[in-house]
């Protein structure tokens, strides 16, 4: 594992944006914005040397230092120079990943480049002179540990007068190839506190301790670290504390749970379509033009990236020549995005400006990709009402204003009467503590069989009119008492008129084994009249005839 | 130059512009996309069972599904509706007090746009009430503007006999559902199997579908008493398995 760092990387662009200005000698910083109140961010040596300490007013920094120099980097900017120095980067390494919170420190797998290098501080040197040659002064430092590396990094920078790093060079190298995790770790313990990504405020309240080398936090107790100086102090005490604790044999292997994780490499993807005739129609211009960006986004989705930016070329017939004149058209969406909708959209308000009477003969269609995080993927992978998370939160707004028992989901269960068949449930268990909760995707079952009718249960089993006796029963039948006569048994609403058709008995019974009643039910499906499906049953316990519920 | 393109025919492919009427006709999940629809039933009422047919459907799409309830308990028979393929984990059950609380929790879920399907159940308040539910206009009016807005279809359950009228003027499609006669099952000299109507004579709706040995089909027509895309006056039949033990 490989630690590059480009020291004071917004100061190194600041410079190489004003070569007027010497800045190896004249007090220069870079501030956050260019009015009084505006904060110092970085301060070379010379302003340093004055005062000027990074987190001042520029105001202040002003009345310390005469003659300071001062400019702003913007974020657009400053990201174009870091990736300019991630593609020098990927030259010697295929797996590079940028520092998300400190702009110039990138972490490389170095392994597997013996055929190419003679050794590792060749490879080293070679990484600082091609940084060099585009201007940028850079440090690096192979370790065993992406934090071990990071340390020794920033072990190669002295610290000046207050504390602040200051380039310099270590025993006459720039460069640092550790050979053991042990000497990793016993370096790690002597960088200063001042060199690492740590908030002024903690590195002064470590500072009033006496606290000010990486060693002796790492000798503070966990907990006392916790209390005293945050969680930023103890996340550094947490990573420091890590370093060495596994022996490792092979120089790069890398230690666990520090594995690399590389950004990739996103390069402009092009397609390009000759058409059979000169188009002059920008309805069928514009189909052509999706049938290209509909082969592009599968293959940019794959790579996690988004359209950054889309570029169309249209090749229109030359005067007088034979070949094409292209035309180059840019579309930038507000975001990076996948949406080709909203970006077929801006082609055709486009489209619809162009003059398309010389014809088209050839398009081409490159889209810029920028890296998308997995959120983002996400979002884009799911189609029209497929967002869990979405439906999660919506419920999760139902639940505030009716109560947490008004949302639930209906289960099965094990049992023996049907009404015990179900159970109403909530959503999420009390025990869910997930940061995000999320609706499960559905997944139904299929059948070729036609969809089955629904019944719906009572609040309550209702009790059904008194059966009238069954004149044609001799009552020597077991079900004697039990089957209704056909067209005269009334159902509680008179409406559904007589039931005319009886399906079961469905016997159930149960709870003999408890300590409870037995129940005895025997199930019925009748029909009345007006066409209604009844599910009733007998309660032989109780000798009364009950309406269960009903088929809709 | 006056050049105005529809991205919408673009979007869509040369398919949806040379689709007939008579395709647009059909009462199913993609057709009520972003409609206000009312589900109504009487007497044989099927309304329950089709709209669990369109939560499974939905579902089989991998969409996101919602049943609003009025009930204070058993808004369906869960062993019915697992029987019929739903998963019931995937489907959240809102159980509401009563039709204005619904409505408001039907905001709330419509406003989401998480949803392809929210049905939107009132059969239990009439019931309770003893008549007809009654969703105030400007309630009506929302959530027909928020159903429209994501694509959603509100499927609202009501019970009313045929041929009444409709919940209110923003209802975009009321289909009446009932169940007309039982079809059985015959195999013929090739052991395919076929629906045979029981009842009077005519044609079972979807002979594609088999049913299985041992059980009863219904037929159900749905009937279209209100229509503001195509017109009222057209049905559609459907053949749905009876419940376990009907013979």
């Amino acid at each position: 594992m490989a630690c590059v760092e480009v020291p004071t990387f917004a100061l190194q662009v600041l410079a190489k944006s004003r070569p007027d200005w010497r800045a190896a000698t004249e007090p220069v910083v870079v501030i956050d914005e260019d009015r009084p109140q505006g904060f110092v961010l970085e301060a070379n040596a010379a302003a340093r040397a004055g005062g000027v300490l990074p987190g001042q007013r520029y105001a202040d920094a002003l009345g310390l230092v005469r003659g300071l120099r001062a400019g702003v980097i913007p974020p657009e900017v400053l990201g174009a120079h870091l990736s300019h120095v991630l593609g020098r980067l990927r030259a010697f390494s295929p797996e590079i990943e940028p520092s998300s919170d400190e702009p110039g420190v990138f972490w490389l797998d170095a392994s597997g480049l013996g055929g190419l290098y003679e050794s590792l501080g060749r490879w080293a040197r070679d990484v600082i002179k091609a940084l060099g040659d585009e201007g940028f002064f850079a440090l690096v430092a192979i370790g065993f540990s992406r934090f071990g590396s990071y340390a020794a990094v920033k072990s190669l920078l002295v610290p000046d007068a207050r504390g602040g790093p200051v380039r310099s060079e270590r025993g006459g190298r720039w460069s640092f190839v550790l050979t053991t995790p042990e000497a990793e770790r016993a370096l790690a313990q002597e960088v200063p506190l001042g060199h690492l990504a740590l908030s002024a405020g903690a590195r002064e309240r470590l500072a009033r301790l006496g606290v000010k080398t990486l060693g002796e936090l790492m000798a503070l107790p966990e907990g006392g670290v916790m209390k005293r100086y945050g969680p930023e102090a103890l996340a550094l005490h947490r990573l420091a504390a890590s370093l060495g604790q596994t022996r490792h044999t092979h120089l790069l292997a890398p230690l666990p749970g520090s594995e690399l994780r590389p950004e990739a490499e996103v390069l402009p993807i092009l397609r390009r379509k000759i058409l059979d005739f000169l188009e002059y129609d920008a309805h069928r211009l514009l189909f052509g033009i999706k049938s290209l960006l509909d082969e592009l986004i599968p293959e940019l989705a794959q790579r996690q990236a988004l359209i950054g930016e889309l570029r169309l070329e249209l090749g229109a017939e030359a005067r007088g020549t034979e070949g094409l004149t292209f035309h180059l058209h840019r579309f930038r969406p507000a975001a990076a995005t996948l949406d080709s909708a909203l970006l077929l959209d801006l082609v055709r308000l486009r489209l619809e400006g162009i003059d398309l009477q010389r014809g088209i003969g050839e398009v081409r269609l490159e889209a810029i990709p920028t890296p998308a995080d997995p959120e983002q993927m996400r979002l884009f992978k799911l189609g029209p009402h497929q967002d869990g998370e979405a439906a999660a939160r919506a419920l999760t707004r139902v639940q505030a204003e009716l109560g947490d028992a008004a949302v639930g989901r209906m289960a099965l269960r094990d049992a023996h009467l049907p009404r015990a068949r179900q159970a109403f449930l909530p959503l999420w268990s009390s025990t869910d503590t997930r940061k995000k909760r999320s609706l499960p995707p559905p997944a139904p079952t299929r059948s070729n069989a036609p969809p089955p009718l629904i019944r719906r249960l009572l609040v309550r089993a209702e009790p059904l009119p008194p059966r009238p006796r069954d004149l044609r029963n001799d009552g020597t039948s077991p079900a004697a008492g039990r089957r209704p006569a056909l067209g005269e048994w009334q159902p509680r609403d008179p409406a559904q008129g007589p039931i005319v058709a009886v399906h079961g008995p469905f016997t159930v019974a149960g709870g003999w084994w408890l300590e409870g009643p037995e129940v005895h039910r025997d199930y019925h499906l009748v029909e009345t009249k007006r066409g209604d499906i009844l599910w009733i049953f007998h309660d032989r316990r109780r000798r009364r005839w009950l309406e269960e519920g009903r088929v809709e | 130059m006056g050049l105005h393109l529809s991205l919408h025919t673009v979007l869509g492919g040369a398919s949806h512009s040379v689709t007939k009427l008579e395709g647009e006709r059909r009462f199913e999940l993609g057709r009520l996309a972003g409609r206000f629809v009312e589900l109504s039933g009487w007497a044989a009422s099927a309304g329950l069972s089709v709209a669990m047919q369109l939560v499974h459907a939905a579902q089989l799409e991998g969409r996101n599904t919602v049943w609003v309830s009025t009930a204070t308990s058993h808004p369906f028979y869960a062993p019915d509706a697992a029987r019929g393929g739903v998963d019931l984990a995937a489907l959240p059950v809102v159980m509401a007090g009563d039709a204005q609380q619904a409505g408001r929790a039907v905001s709330h879920l419509l406003r989401s746009g998480a949803f392809a399907l929210l049905v939107l159940d009132l059969v239990p308040e009439a019931e309770r009430t003893g008549g007809e539910v009654d969703l105030p206009l400007p309630l009506q009016s929302r959530i027909a503007g928020l159903a429209q807005k994501h694509g959603t279809a509100l499927v609202v359950l009501t019970a009313k006999p045929p041929e009444s009228a409709s919940l209110g003027s923003l209802v975009s499609l009321h289909v009446h559902a009932q169940r007309v006669r039982r079809v059985a099952r015959e195999r013929d000299a090739e052991t395919k199997p076929r629906l045979r109507l029981v009842g009077r004579g005519g044609q079972a709706g979807d002979e594609d579908k088999a049913l299985p040995s041992g059980e009863v089909g219904f037929e159900v027509v749905l009937s279209v008493e209100k229509d503001k895309r195509q017109g009222p006056g057209w049905n559609q039949v459907e053949v749905f398995r009876g419940p376990t033990g009907i013979g």
